[in-house]
């Protein structure tokens, strides 16, 4: 995977939480008369930024097609 | 102010959840007579493995492998939030442990390794965690008539902690607490026979994502049973009988050999069973 794909990640990430808080700051009527959505739109925030966070700043190496550890 | 409650919310129920796994780990260690690793282990366990490669073994599922660690979070994140942060309905609290038993399951049999795969399923069959939970909460209802915890909190504060009016019920939720708890012996789904159970094929970050839903479901937990059992709404209370009921289970968890899959779900469910004596035996302290 390319550099570029991997700022892009951690960059949507970030874009993604700035807009949530942004919003939350700006109208917060909005959000309050939303909240399941911009609730779940936060999580959903949460979980993607560690994804991208951890697959963006780990090393690649040829380990892909590894057996498992145990069981074979 | 959802937003920032929410991401305020997961984020400290994160960072203290890893403490208090660190210190179960610690008070586990010390009756052992280990000296045992940092209090702050757990949470640098996580920050560690989160810059470490991630990748599928090639017997994989690959989708449902890359998929269970972030709705891991996800399940958790939402559990916390509705249950610790908006102090809502029990239900999807309820539902939300169930779907951890199906991601867990899944994390199991989607590497394709049959160790992880006996883990998974060892973890699915371990009934008496949602018959527990779902038992409890409905007694705390028939007692309440509330199923949200803000409701039941106020409840509390005119009538007294519930645990008063449903003793049994109230163990039944803290057998839950043991069932979850790191090294339980009452969940053989990560014992030494089978290495780390449904965890052990997940390297890298991939691991990372699964602390990080460990610490979160530990908090939860903890919370949800002070929040309903024991009537505590100071946050400053929380944290400290969080670390009482940690320094619990874990002496419990140190002193208890690790049961074969029949005996705990044999336990699990005579302490479920148990709940029914609540309606039975005369309380003279209400």
């Amino acid at each position: 995977m390319g550099k570029a794909l991997k700022v892009t990640a951690v960059a949507l990430a970030v874009a993604w939480d700035a807009a949530l808080t942004w919003v939350d700051e700006t109208y917060p009527a909005v959000v309050d008369a939303h909240y399941g959505l911009f609730s779940t739109l936060t999580i959903l925030a949460i979980a993607y930024t560690i994804f991208a966070i951890g697959w963006a700043a780990s090393p690649r190496s040829e380990r892909r097609n590894r057996a498992p550890f145990l069981g074979y | 102010m959802i937003v920032i409650d929410t991401f305020v919310g997961v984020t400290e129920a994160f960072l203290v959840g890893s403490i208090y796994l660190g210190l179960h780990r610690k008070i586990m260690a010390r009756i052992q007579r280990r000296p045992g690793p940092p209090i702050i282990q757990e949470l640098l366990h996580t920050l560690k493995f989160l810059f470490k490669e991630g990748y599928a073994p090639i017997t994989s599922a690959e989708f449902l492998y890359w998929m269970v660690p972030v709705f891991n979070v996800i399940v958790w994140s939402s559990a916390v939030t509705i249950a610790a942060v908006y102090r809502g309905n029990l239900l999807p609290f309820f539902a939300f442990y169930a779907a951890y038993k199906v991601l867990s399951h899944g994390a199991g049999v989607s590497s394709g390794s049959t160790y992880t795969k006996i883990g998974g399923v060892r973890h699915a069959i371990m009934p008496a965690g949602e018959l527990a939970l779902a038992c409890s909460l409905i007694s705390a209802y028939f007692v309440t008539g509330h199923m949200d915890v803000s409701g039941i909190l106020a409840w509390e504060k005119t009538h007294g902690a519930l645990w008063r009016y449903i003793p049994f019920s109230t163990l039944a939720f803290f057998t839950l607490l043991w069932i979850d708890s790191p090294h339980s012996p009452l969940d053989p789904s990560k014992g030494y026979d089978i290495v780390e159970g449904y965890l052990t094929e997940y390297p890298g970050f991939l691991r990372s994502l699964m602390y990080t839903s460990e610490a979160i479901k530990y908090f939860c937990e903890l919370w949800v049973f002070q929040a309903v059992f024991l009537g505590i709404s100071d946050p400053v209370v929380h944290m400290f009988v969080m670390g009482g009921l940690t320094a619990i289970l874990a002496t419990l968890c140190a002193l208890t050999p690790i049961l074969t899959p029949y005996q705990a779900v044999g336990v699990h469910v005579t302490v479920a069973g148990l709940m029914f004596l609540d309606t039975l035996v005369p309380k003279p302290w209400i």
